[in-house]
């Protein structure tokens, strides 16, 4: 609505200098010149000599190197091409990817017989996932290439061959068996062969000789043991948000990292979807401590301690039983909705505490949402760890009991908060760990087996009761590895490769089950090709509830003994348990709701900062951050404090999973690692604990991106004026379709232009996002950087505001500093009809073309930024280095000067890793401005395939890449001038609009209002900052 | 000749002595076919000539054996093997050849015979119709019947000429009107100084042009012009290599391949058609044809010795040692810069040009060398002036407007450039 204030980050809201110094100039800082060169310069005095020694040596450079001749270029063809490969057309390969509990069904896009792009599966084939993909996913494909995987296997730090190491290690687990017993430590596995191969293992060994202990970094032991309790299965049932008209999350962030949050995201978005003609959506409540996406995504968010997560669980229970009610009048509110939407409501929480999800369940069964919002027919098998495993495999150690240990995709030194494991693995016979990279855990074993990377591996995965799926190689493997499953196989003697084991399996288990099929051959060639199988769903569950007075007076007694001030330990979307810590693009995606890149920090009430002098940097001149030490549980950790709003007084958050010690790129590795402060209760790992903080004095930098590339710049109309989001409540859309976007008739009508408009003949490339959806997950934007070669640039340059992400996800805030309401909003190039960036490039560089795209030359591009200076949205981005090697002159002539420290300390120098970069793409050198194509290389792609069939181009046959990967579907993208695609009754619908349009752009994306389903719009204070000021 | 080859051919693979007869009655019948050349219809016998090379070269040649038999007198033989089912020997082969598996199902005893004599299948060409069988065997009966009368070819040669810069004729032109300029002035000023000779006039020692400021000037802003646009031109031509004609590991003969055997470009290229890329053929591709020729008719065996040893085949034993293959590491002549997309299948598929329009006369090239300067401004002209095919191909049916204008005689033709083909990002990207 015109009267709200939007703001980015208090520094903002409060128009600090330092911000207003960064927002009002085009470039963060002062201009840099050539390191080495430019301290002379700076420091000793130049004379015209010293510039015309300059100028001589780079044009006698320049001469030298362009004056050779073109290289010698080798062109070698295949012996026997592939039937299956053409060079220069990319093959898909259907596959499943899943890491310690993160199952996504994936297309494996290869080139020339490499994987350069996760893709999602076709929606019919993602029976689970539903056609996105998270951020996770589509980032993996890097770490294929990454030259720090181990080559070959070790013992110790010596290699040795596959040879010797079965025959030794052979030997040894013989050894260990007579004394004792050979535990297989795991995260959760999901492959039934998997599981088949592990017993056959079991078997060679001898009855009672072996034990597979499982256990996951983030841990869901609390939801587990409930659930055993409570329907007699230790498994987390299927959750169905598209079907609840209530949805009420306590402390879990569906949206992002809880469970599935790929298919949540997916489920809640469809039921958010609003239109004319159907106006209805779920609405949602999210009462959580630490600010999540999915709280901010909530129709109304309760802002509590995470002692109140839990105690109002206990009030929501008295509530829905009718045994109480609650003094916080917003749960009370909510406790009374839930009892208005029984049976189409769902209740979900993230506690780990077993009682608190005991209560959970007591919960969705009083309000009848078994059978209907949750159900048991197909429950999750991506969950099953126990957090009772390490101690027990460090007891069975130190007692001896356990003999041998095989560490499998789980790095329990690292993330677990129980100490002495890496001790009481001395005491092993032997300690393998089949880890590809170093961890924690693998330099504490006596060998190390490296397993083959998922996109080199035949494998299965069964996400979901009954829903089968298959992973198969895209690739043949790099490195002398070995597929963990083969090694189980030869060790227990069994003859054959896992891949015959595999599809054995599938026939004698799987192929009696279906009757689609005739024939186990087109079967199994089948799954393989669509990577799916339904199988029927496996028989239900029933509630049977014991006594909860014990649940609720625990929990009750768990909320009072947390004290005043608790820090609430959480899984962030990028890194998960630590075992994605050093991939640099997730490590560069900005986290969601802090936009913090690079780290890990304490999230705070930024109010509360400011009065207990958290904030060193008033001004935010420095980006300083105050480091504060924070204890619990008797470990203290330091780390930067970064206010997050939203966040109540007194509680405090930290992610997990950084600060890894051993890792394969200790350069990337950052933070301080959490997991140490995990409270251990009845064996649990609970996330909550009670702490004390204490400001140390000392400051750090932390790489924000909250208020870079800014477009409500004040001294451009202000933060009150610029149309940038828009939004309004269910209730006034239903009345008037144009809510919150009432001015739009009167921008349109107001357009007048000097300039002829351009004329699209053919297509009209369009994007429409629908704000409703969008839940600034972050996967899009790794999408994109994956798709685009986008480069990676390092902290150092994101402090510098030069990352050079394509796609960024603006967040805004408005109303409470302390409780505010957000707006995620995807921004990229708006391929504006009327671009102001297309009238000051000086060489043209920078123009339109006849399907309506705003088209960058790199190759002409000579480095003025006049561009993005013009920018209105702020989406140019300028490469001040060669990020990604894309001149050979440096790399020829071997001068390594500080222009690629930033890049090579990145690892995108190697040749191995470049194996990533899309071979459609440029890869861009160091001076050229880049942003978003719309992924032009898919368009042109997209349109040969039309003209080659003889066939117009179909709505969908072009899509690109930020679009593929949304879980939500908010991205909308296609040709405007075919009327009946989806995207030309898109752009004329109500909540249509263009961010800014008042200034005549013309975009060519538009966004769709944000609805939030609440009962009235809250009238908030007009503040004129910029007459206030001014 | 012919009877010697299908004696060869038929030595070959009737070793059995039933066959002496058919043998016999064979050589005499294709003799006749000989003698009767003379009087094929030419316009059939073209049109067989070309259904061959479009259908049966790249494994059949009349006069020899390839990947399939020598096929002169295939006729006779068929017809030689006698009726059966209330078919006749030509019938049957009629049947063979639109699917072979169709005439060995239906227990013609020669075609029995022959499905197991060769180890690879033939190709199933369903949809030959049978007057277009007819013209390809009256086509393989008389191979040299249209010679030299009918020397049309199945490649475009027109290939189109580059525009010309400025050539000797302009040079000359140029110098014959500077000399010119001097003459002039060489007699306006003996004129000058006969009249003031005349006049009584005393001779003034005029300053001679040369030394004047003028033409210092002229000349100083001469040199900059001249100088500068050779800079220019010279930085501009960095990189480009046109005429380009690096030595190949093996002397592999476009002139001869396709060339004189008129063999189709994508048979090899097959991938030009479909992808990004032309591919350079994979050896498997090669040995198609060259698991029986060994000798080509410049180097004999020597080059395609290189090819066997490549792929790993001994020529003696007839088998792959897969084991001792490598691949061939060509030198690839046409380089783009890496900020240039291409696509081989948008050009050759999509707007039919054909290969020769880039690639030059590549059929009586011995060597290949960069035919084209691969310039910008070579695409850009390129574009402005190809016509893409709007009405044939159903994609352009979006471009609606166009198809108005067309339709209301306001253009003529539409080009690269009217769908946006000189735009940046239809190449750079």
């Amino acid at each position: 609505m015109s009267d709200k204030i939007y703001w980015k980050g208090i520094e903002e809201k409060e128009q600090l200098e330092g911000y207003r110094a960064i927002a009002a100039k085009e470039f963060a800082e002062e201009l840099p010149v050539l390191g080495s060169i430019a301290e002379s310069i700076t420091t000793e005095k130049s004379s015209r000599k010293d510039f015309l020694k300059m100028l001589g040596f780079s044009t006698t450079a320049a001469v030298i190197a362009a004056s050779c001749e073109m290289p010698l270029r080798k062109s070698i063809p295949y012996v026997w091409r592939p039937e299956e490969i053409t060079p220069g057309i990319a093959n898909y390969y259907a596959s499943t990817f899943y890491q310690g509990g993160d199952y996504e069904a994936v297309l494996v896009k290869t080139r020339e017989g490499r994987p350069i792009k996760i893709d999602s599966r076709d929606k019919k084939n993602a029976r689970v996932t539903k056609g996105g993909s998270s951020a996770r996913a589509q980032a993996s494909v890097l770490s294929l290439y990454d030259g720090a995987r181990f080559r070959n296997p070790k013992r110790g730090k010596e290699n040795i061959t596959w040879e010797s190491a079965d025959k030794e290690i052979g030997e040894k687990l013989k050894t260990a068996a007579a004394s004792g017993k050979v535990v297989l430590f795991s995260s959760t596995l999901i492959s039934p062969s998997t599981k088949a191969v592990i017993a056959e293992f079991a078997n060679s060994l001898g009855a009672g000789k072996f034990e597979h202990l499982v256990f996951d970094g983030i841990s869901y032991s609390g939801i587990l043991d409930a659930n055993e309790k409570s329907f007699g299965k230790r498994l987390v049932p299927s959750y169905n948000f598209g079907k609840a008209k209530l949805i009420v999350g306590i402390g879990a962030d569906f949206l992002g990292t809880w469970v599935s949050p790929t298919e949540f995201s997916h489920d809640w978005a469809e039921n958010r979807k609003v239109s004319k003609a159907n106006a209805e959506m779920s609405r949602h409540i999210q009462i959580e401590s630490v600010p999540t996406i999915t709280g901010y995504k909530a129709d109304t968010r309760i802002s509590v301690k995470p002692s109140e997560e839990l105690s109002s669980l206990v009030d929501l229970y008295n509530i829905v039983t009718g045994a109480g009610s609650s003094k916080n009048k917003k749960v009370a509110e909510a406790g009374k909705e839930l009892l208005e939407a029984k049976g189409t409501s769902l209740v979900v929480s993230g506690s780990n505490d077993v009682n608190a999800q005991l209560l959970v369940n007591a919960i969705n069964n009083a309000l009848g949402n078994y059978g209907t919002t949750i159900t048991w027919d197909r429950p999750y098998n991506t969950k099953q760890g126990s957090d009772k495993a390490v101690t027990s495999l460090i007891e069975g150690l130190n007692n001896g009991s356990i003999k041998g240990v095989l560490f499998y995709e789980t790095n329990p030194v690292y993330n677990s908060p129980v100490k002495g494991l890496a001790e009481a693995l001395k005491k092993a016979e032997v300690s393998v760990s089949f880890a590809n990279r170093v961890d924690e855990t693998s330099i504490a074993c006596n060998y190390i087996l490296p397993d083959n990377h998922w996109l080199e591996s035949w494998n299965d995965a069964e996400p979901k009761a009954g829903i089968l799926n298959t992973t198969q190689p895209a690739i043949s493997k790099l490195f002398d590895t070995r597929q963990v499953q083969e090694t189980l196989l030869k060790w227990a003697g069994k003859e054959g490769s896992f891949y015959e084991y595999l599809k054995k399996y599938w026939e004698g288990n799987f192929y009696g089950k279906q009757s689609t099929y005739n024939g186990f051959w087109s079967f199994w060639d089948n799954a393989v090709a669509d990577g799916e199988v339904e199988l029927p769903a496996s028989a239900g569950a029933s509630y049977s509830g014991s006594d909860l007075g014990a649940a609720v007076s625990a929990v009750s007694a768990t909320a009072s003994s947390l004290g005043d001030v608790q820090v609430k330990l959480y899984e962030s979307i990028a890194v998960g348990d630590g075992y994605w810590s050093d991939n640099p693009y997730l490590q560069e995606l900005p986290d969601p709701v802090s936009k913090v890149t690079w780290d890990n920090y304490i999230i705070a009430n930024p109010t509360w900062m400011l009065k207990n002098g958290y904030v060193p940097d008033a001004d935010f001149k420095n980006k300083e951050y105050a480091v504060a030490k924070l204890t619990a549980n008797g470990q203290s950790i330091e780390l930067p404090v970064v206010g997050v709003p939203g966040t109540p007084v007194g509680a405090f958050g930290i992610a997990l999973g950084y600060g890894r010690e051993a890792v394969a790129h200790p350069e990337l590795s950052v933070g301080k690692n959490a997991f140490g402060l995990l409270t251990s209760k009845d064996g649990n790992f609970t996330d909550v604990a009670k702490a004390t903080i204490e400001n140390t004095g000392k400051v750090a930098k932390v790489a924000i991106t909250q208020t870079h590339f800014n477009i409500t710049l004040q001294d451009l109309g202000g933060v009150k004026t610029r149309k940038t989001v828009k939004e309004t409540t269910l209730n006034e859309y239903k009345k008037d379709a144009y809510a919150g976007n009432e001015d739009r008739h009167e921008i349109l009508e107001e357009m007048v232009t000097l300039y002829y408009e351009h004329e699209y003949p053919g297509h009209h490339w369009t994007m429409v996002i629908d704000l409703n959806s969008c839940d600034g997950c972050g996967a899009c934007v790794v999408a994109c950087n994956v798709e685009n070669n986008v480069p990676v640039v390092g902290k150092d340059q994101v402090i510098r505001s030069r990352e050079m992400h394509w796609l960024r996800i603006d967040r805004y805030y408005t109303g409470e500093s302390d409780n505010p309401d957000v707006v995620f909003q995807p921004m990229l190039c708006q391929h504006c009809d009327n671009a102001p960036c297309e009238n000051v490039c000086p060489v043209a560089a920078t123009n339109h073309s006849s399907e309506g795209l705003n088209q960058m030359a790199y190759n002409r591009c000579i480095g003025t930024r006049y561009c993005a200076n013009n920018c209105p949205y702020k989406v140019r981005r300028f490469n001040w280095y060669d990020y990604q090697q894309a001149d050979a002159f440096d790399k020829q002539y071997g001068t390594s000067n500080d222009m690629n420290v930033a890049s090579e300390t990145l690892g995108l120098h190697e040749p191995l890793t470049r194996m990533v970069l899309n071979p459609d793409v440029t890869v861009r050198s160091r001076g050229v401005m880049e942003k978003c194509s719309f992924c032009v290389q898919r368009l042109q792609g997209a349109k040969l395939e039309a003209k080659k069939e003889n066939r117009l181009l179909k709505d969908g046959d072009a899509k690109v890449a930020c679009q593929t990967s949304c879980s939500t579907g908010a991205i909308v993208f296609g040709d405007r001038n075919d009327k009946t695609s989806e995207v030309a009754k898109l752009f004329k619908d109500e909540r249509a609009f263009g961010v800014i349009e008042e200034i005549h752009t013309m975009p060519n994306v538009l966004y769709l209002t944000q609805v939030r389903n609440k009962e009235e719009e809250k009238k908030y204070e007009v503040i004129d900052y910029y007459h206030e000021k001014a | 000749m012919t009877i010697l080859f299908s004696m060869k051919f038929q030595h070959n693979l009737y070793r059995s002595k039933n066959f002496t007869l058919t043998s016999l009655l064979t050589m005499l019948l294709s003799m006749g076919f000989l003698f009767a050349s003379a009087e094929v219809d030419k316009a059939q016998w073209a049109d067989g000539k070309s259904l061959f090379k479009s259908n049966c070269a790249a494994c059949h040649n009349p006069k020899a054996d390839g990947t399939g038999p020598a096929l002169m007198g295939v006729t006779a033989r068929w017809e030689a093997a006698g009726d059966f089912k209330g078919k006749t020997g030509k019938q049957w082969l009629h049947t063979w050849i639109k699917n072979y598996n169709d005439a060995v199902g239906g227990g013609y005893k020669y075609a029995v015979d022959m499905a197991g004599s060769r180890p690879s299948a033939m190709n199933l060409f369903v949809t030959l119709k049978d007057e277009d069988i007819d013209k390809i065997l009256l086509y393989v009966e008389n191979p040299d019947a249209g010679t030299p009368a009918t020397a049309q070819v199945a490649v475009d040669t027109t290939a189109p000429k580059e525009a010309e810069g400025p050539g000797a004729t302009i040079y000359l032109f140029v110098g014959f009107l500077f000399l010119l300029v001097i003459i002039l002035v060489g007699v306006t000023n003996h004129l000058d100084k006969l009249v003031a000779e005349k006049n009584g006039e005393p001779a003034v020692a005029k300053t001679p042009f040369y030394k004047t400021g003028n033409f210092k000037v002229a000349l100083f802003l001469l040199a900059i012009v001249f100088g500068g646009y050779k800079t220019v031109d010279t930085f501009t031509h960095f990189g480009r290599q046109q005429g380009y004609q690096p030595t190949q590991p093996i002397k592999f003969s476009h002139a001869l391949h396709a060339g004189t055997h008129k063999i189709d470009c994508q048979y090899c290229h097959s991938t030009a058609n479909q992808g990004k890329h032309s591919n350079i053929p994979s050896l498997n591709t090669c040995m198609n044809c060259h698991k029986q020729i060994s000798k080509g008719p410049k180097y004999g065996t020597e080059e395609i010795a290189k090819i066997y040893s490549a792929v790993g085949w001994d020529a003696t034993s007839k088998t792959y040692d897969l084991g001792k293959a490598k691949p061939v590491e060509w030198t690839r002549i046409h380089n783009l810069p890496d900020h240039v997309y291409f696509n081989h299948a948008q050009h050759v598929n999509a707007g039919k040009v054909k290969c020769q329009t880039c690639h030059g006369n590549i059929q009586e090239m011995e060597e290949v060398y960069q035919y084209a300067p691969l310039s910008m401004g070579w695409c850009i002209n390129c574009h402005r002036n190809t016509e893409v095919q709007f009405s044939s191909n159903n994609y352009y049916a979006a471009y609606e407007k166009i198809h108005k204008d067309l339709k209301d005689k306001k253009i003529d033709k539409v080009t690269v450039a009217d769908v946006g083909g000189t735009e940046c990002q239809r190449c750079h990207y």
